[in-house]
């Protein structure tokens, strides 16, 4: 039987199954106006079912020389590209020193920490450094900020455009001194038009956008970021049937699994913390549980040592496990060492 | 078909021999971060040396770097050229597909089944080391809803496992997650259904205090299940 194999509904298989078409030949020499009176349904049901159902039989008997399998890479052309990716930088060079350079794009990266340590100030920083130019090493793109817990304050978004804009300005002087002075034509009212905010309310609104986002990207292609705010927040209240909770969860990573590596961006995704109790001891552990720690591909942990706040890399495939520490200023997340303006070398 | 894997993978410090038969799907399983995306991404550069490896990732953690950092590291100094060479010649051999759902997974081990099997034919470099990584990130979105898809689903792909590594003497590597059980314990994801249908089970885990890693034989078809061994990365 193979009609079990094509993702269409448990419905319409049901349907298919009872109507007698068991495999994906029996389907292949019926009109879609036929298929739809034989099974009751609508007839762009049917088209779909057909379509899908002669894609796999295409890939089936499709046997490419060149590739093992459609779509495959191999590694060494993987090497290449990894080496053209670019990094959005967090503004704090300590940081970026143990990300390897920054939040690497067709990744999902998730960060996690205790209230008060800095994720919404590190997501807004982000949202704002994706869009540095080319010129400067940035990637000069646009953002998505999904904001679930409404603490995305445009005034504090609008500070740090400014001083990413000062900064930038500062290394421009720095660098060129030499030539005619050009002025950065970027304003921070530009900066804030280049994120697209949402705003959600519930876990159904949160699966929705998700869905949406691909129809968003394949309009908007310079998109270089999506960053959630947080992740866990409408997931952890009221949330009665655990397994149902896991289902949407790793549904929803491979989604943006999916969209990081179609659209090359990076999906920055931020946690919120819990206390496990293991062996007569408690500890704080990023929360969502223990399925969804292995879904995301970096795990970054924010942590108070003393008065300093730490970032520290919990999982990562090509990154050693460090620490660092950073602060969040006034303009912004910068190294903790220094307490005046420093020009960010890039 | 035998060779001695695991041998090439961690050197010196093993207390013994785990062997990969030609036919074997072994599946490993660990909490997060204990080091399962690098032990097969060492595997996948010591196998790559002579056969063709197939590597597919749903969590966008296939890292060309690290095997061309772990290549790097056991050939002799030589010329950067050589060097450049050798690592093209052993990193093409590696294909890296992503896949992001469960009937994609499908219709690509139905793609690579056509492939061995044009393959068997002709002699040359023959494709001997498939990875999943990882299973359990593709099941757990269908899996536990009120109908039973999700578990067909499973055990079909587990099958479809089985015959490839059978059939065209395939060594299967498939990695699977473990969720917190009764009392805190941690017991491998996808449940008791699951248990059945890999050869051999391996079990992986970190000591975070000494950074060494932990990894012991749950089920092995010709070793004594319960032996452990520790290496560091």
């Amino acid at each position: 039987m193979e009609i079990w194999r094509l993702p269409i509904s448990a419905s319409q298989r049901g349907k298919l199954i009872s109507a007698g078409y068991t495999s994906l030949s029996s389907l292949s020499s019926i009109s879609s106006s036929d298929l739809a009176r034989e099974l009751n349904v609508s007839e762009s049901e049917a088209m779909n079912i057909l379509k899908v159902a002669s894609h796999s039989r295409g890939s089936e008997t499709s046997n490419a020389s060149c590739s093992i399998v459609e779509g495959a890479q191999s590694a060494w052309d993987m090497l290449h590209d990894e080496e053209s990716l670019m990094h959005i930088t967090t503004s704090s060079a300590d940081l970026d020193n143990i990300l390897g350079g920054g939040i690497h794009c067709k990744e999902v990266t998730e960060i996690g920490g205790v209230p008060g340590i800095g994720k919404t100030q590190l997501g807004i920083q982000i949202a704002v450094n994706v869009q540095i130019p080319n010129d400067f090493g940035g990637l000069g793109g646009k953002a998505i900020y999904i904001d679930t817990e409404g603490s995305f304050m445009v005034e504090r978004a609008f500070q740090i455009a400014e001083a990413c804009i000062e900064d930038m300005s500062e290394y421009n002087r720095f660098l060129r001194k030499d030539f005619q002075e050009c002025k950065i034509k970027m304003q921070p009212q530009d900066i804030l038009e280049n994120i697209f905010y949402f705003r959600i309310c519930s876990y159904t609104e949160q699966i929705a956008l998700i869905n949406y986002l691909d129809k968003f990207l394949s309009e908007h292609k310079d998109v270089k970021v999506i960053v959630v705010d947080s992740v866990t927040f409408h997931f952890r209240q009221d949330f009665d049937d655990m397994a149902l909770r896991t289902r949407v969860l790793s549904g929803m990573a491979l989604k943006l699994m999916n969209l990081a590596k179609r659209f090359s961006l990076a999906v920055v995704l931020l946690n919120q913390v819990t206390t496990k109790h293991t062996e007569a001891s408690f500890q704080l552990a990023l929360a969502l549980g223990d399925s969804w720690s292995h879904t995301c591909t970096n795990r970054i942990v924010l942590y108070w040592n003393g008065n300093e706040r730490y970032a520290y890399i919990d999982k990562s495939p090509s990154l050693r496990s460090a620490s660092a520490a950073y602060s969040v200023t006034a303009r912004g997340i910068r190294n903790s060492s220094s307490s005046c303006k420093r020009i960010k070398m890039m | 078909m035998e060779w001695n894997c695991w041998k090439m993978l961690k050197g010196i410090n093993m207390s013994f021999l785990l062997e990969f038969k030609g036919l074997i799907c072994c599946s490993e399983m660990g909490p997060s971060s204990s080091g399962k995306t690098q032990v097969c991404l060492r595997t996948a550069s010591n196998v790559a040396r002579n056969h063709m490896v197939l590597y597919l990732d749903t969590g966008n953690s296939f890292s060309p770097q690290r095997i061309a950092y772990f290549l790097g590291k056991t050939i002799s100094p030589s010329s950067a050229q050589a060097k450049n060479q050798f690592l093209q010649k052993v990193m093409s051999n590696i294909s890296c597909h992503s896949v992001f759902d469960i009937f994609a997974m499908f219709d690509v081990l139905h793609q690579l089944e056509s492939y061995l099997r044009c393959q068997d034919g002709r002699g040359g470099c023959q494709m001997r080391l498939l990875i999943v990584d990882s299973i359990s990130s593709l099941i757990s979105p269908v899996l536990g809803s009120s109908s039973t898809l999700g578990r067909a689903l499973m055990t079909s792909a587990g099958y479809l496992l089985k015959k490839l590594a059978h059939q065209h003497n395939l060594a299967v590597l498939i990695i699977n997650h473990t969720v917190g059980g009764e009392g805190g314990s941690s017991k491998p994801a996808l449940g008791d259904s699951w248990k059945c249908i890999p050869h051999s089970r391996l079990f992986l885990s970190c000591d975070r205090g000494s950074n060494t890693y932990n990894v012991s034989i749950l089920r092995h078809p010709s070793m004594a299940s319960g032996k452990a061994a520790r290496f560091v990365i």
